[in-house]
């Protein structure tokens, strides 16, 4: 089900009280460390919410806890877990948390990090390549902008009105189909269009263009399939090359 | 001998910026290189050779999978490197660029910057993590009043660091460039980085839609032939 398929304009109206817990959890990450992860960004956004419980104490301790998950989907989980603590049913919000965080950060890092961001970013490169760096720029930003926006904040909304029920409304939470598949069509259609065009003009420029060209796509999918970081890969490839330039490379490698 | 840092104050609070970008929470997409090349070329006067390092320097981080506790280099602070060590005669119009052999010092210069910057953000966390055992102790007691200075002084860190660092490298990278640059006078670093992208996205491309791939094919061999 498509993420607007879930929404009624009931839901989208989220109590005013729980609106800083949004802008609060933008900054989840800020204080990230490997201990404990998000846990002190979760206090600071569930502060306002948590100081105002009569049982402060157990309420502060409750969210101390390890907490980790995709900021894109966080807004969600958060608006669930202070709708749960405004209501004094905090044990509840933990549980919650726990069952539902590693799942919703599943489907956000998929859909964000190999989705949605390298899209918009091919989209930004292409504008570059084409001689449009402008307009692939801006159009790049606001696509991005736009999905994230109505993402967290309808991701928000969703996590307000549905709070213990969040569970069972997961699959409600996936990101729109249409935006994935879309990203998909861009990334698929720039693999192809850079390979050809790229092998062209490179060839145009000079056969040792094409033959570098080639030949990094060689080693870098190689690289790739070992998860060796590029840029590592791009300094191995240039230095050597400055190798066999010691050597006068018979080959006359550019 | 260090190189002078192009509209000082604006370069630095771009810095801030783009750290907080990058490591503060959700991201905008503006810490990305081609973007951060875009503002730091804006702020140098050279808004298209920006843009175009910045492009190259996003081909070699075009899908960063920041899951868990994956540490992605810093690729805005790789932008400003490179931005700092462009030569002045390079040429940006159409696709010759991408065989300047000048630029490949600079996108050098990029990913070392991007590394050194992880390792930086590497350590403020480790700061972090050395603070946390304290206020988490004190929030589960009944103040979170630590938590939340620490959480607060975590994102002034950021900011701190990433102003901090972009001066250093606008005076740095310059020099490494050169040194790459005069070790590989005549290697077309843009070629190279092009093919890594590719690779890249193949990896992420859908392979059950591989009709896009040759559609995509068919639509860059008449972009380029017409």
């Amino acid at each position: 089900m498509a993420l607007s398929g879930f929404f009624r304009k009931a839901d989208l109206k989220v109590k005013r009280d729980l609106w800083p817990v949004f802008w609060r959890g933008w900054t989840l990450d800020a204080s990230w460390h490997a201990e404990r992860m998000q846990a002190l960004g979760v206090l600071f956004a569930l502060r306002p919410l948590l100081e105002r419980n009569i049982e402060r104490g157990v309420a502060l301790e409750r969210h101390t806890a390890p907490f980790n998950a995709n900021t894109w989907m966080a807004p969600a989980l958060l608006a669930a877990m202070a709708r749960l603590e405004s209501e004094r049913r905090g044990a509840e919000a933990v549980r919650m948390r726990d069952i539902v965080s590693p799942v919703l950060s599943g489907i956000g890092d998929i859909f964000v990090w190999s989705r949605c961001r390298p899209a918009c970013l091919v989209l930004a490169v292409t504008g570059v390549l084409v001689g449009s760096p402008v307009v692939g720029l801006l159009t790049a930003l606001g696509v991005y902008i736009a999905v994230l926006a109505v993402h967290t904040w309808h991701g928000f909304a969703a996590g307000a009105a549905a709070g213990a029920d969040l569970a069972r409304k997961l699959p409600a939470l996936q990101p729109s189909r249409a935006v994935a598949r879309a990203a998909h069509v861009i990334l698929g259609l720039a693999t192809g269009a850079w390979c050809v065009a790229g092998g062209i003009h490179a060839w145009r420029v000079a056969p040792s263009a094409a033959f570098l060209l080639s030949g990094a796509l060689a080693v870098g999918y190689t690289a790739s399939k070992r998860q060796l970081p590029a840029g590592l890969v791009f300094l191995g490839i240039v230095a050597f090359l400055g190798v066999l330039r010691l050597f006068h490379s018979p080959a006359g490698l550019p | 001998m260090v190189s002078e840092v192009p509209a000082f104050g604006w370069t630095v609070l771009a810095g801030a910026v783009l750290a907080l970008d990058d490591a503060a929470g959700v991201s905008l997409l503006i810490s990305e290189p081609v973007f951060a090349g875009a503002v730091f070329g804006l702020l140098s006067g050279r808004f298209a050779a920006g843009v175009a390092a910045g492009a190259l320097l996003q081909c070699l981080s075009m899908v960063t999978l920041r899951v868990g506790g994956a540490r992605a280099p810093e690729g805005w602070l790789g932008a400003a490197a490179a931005v700092a060590a462009l030569p002045p005669e390079v040429s940006f119009d159409g696709l010759d660029w991408l065989s300047a052999a000048s630029l490949t010092g600079p996108v050098a210069a990029g990913i070392v910057a991007a590394f050194l910057g992880r390792a930086l953000r590497d350590f403020q966390r480790r700061i972090v993590a050395l603070c946390a055992g304290g206020a988490i102790e004190r929030a589960a007691a009944g103040d979170a009043s630590a938590a939340t200075r620490l959480h607060v002084a975590a994102i002034g860190a950021h900011a701190v660091r990433g102003a901090a660092s972009v001066a250093v490298v606008f005076a740095m990278a310059p020099r490494f460039a050169a040194l790459v640059t005069a070790a590989v006078p005549d290697v077309r670093g843009g070629w190279i980085a092009l093919g890594i992208g590719i690779v890249a996205l193949g990896r992420v491309a859908p392979s059950r839609r591989r009709w896009t791939w040759v559609a995509g094919a068919a639509l860059g061999a008449l972009w380029v032939l017409s």
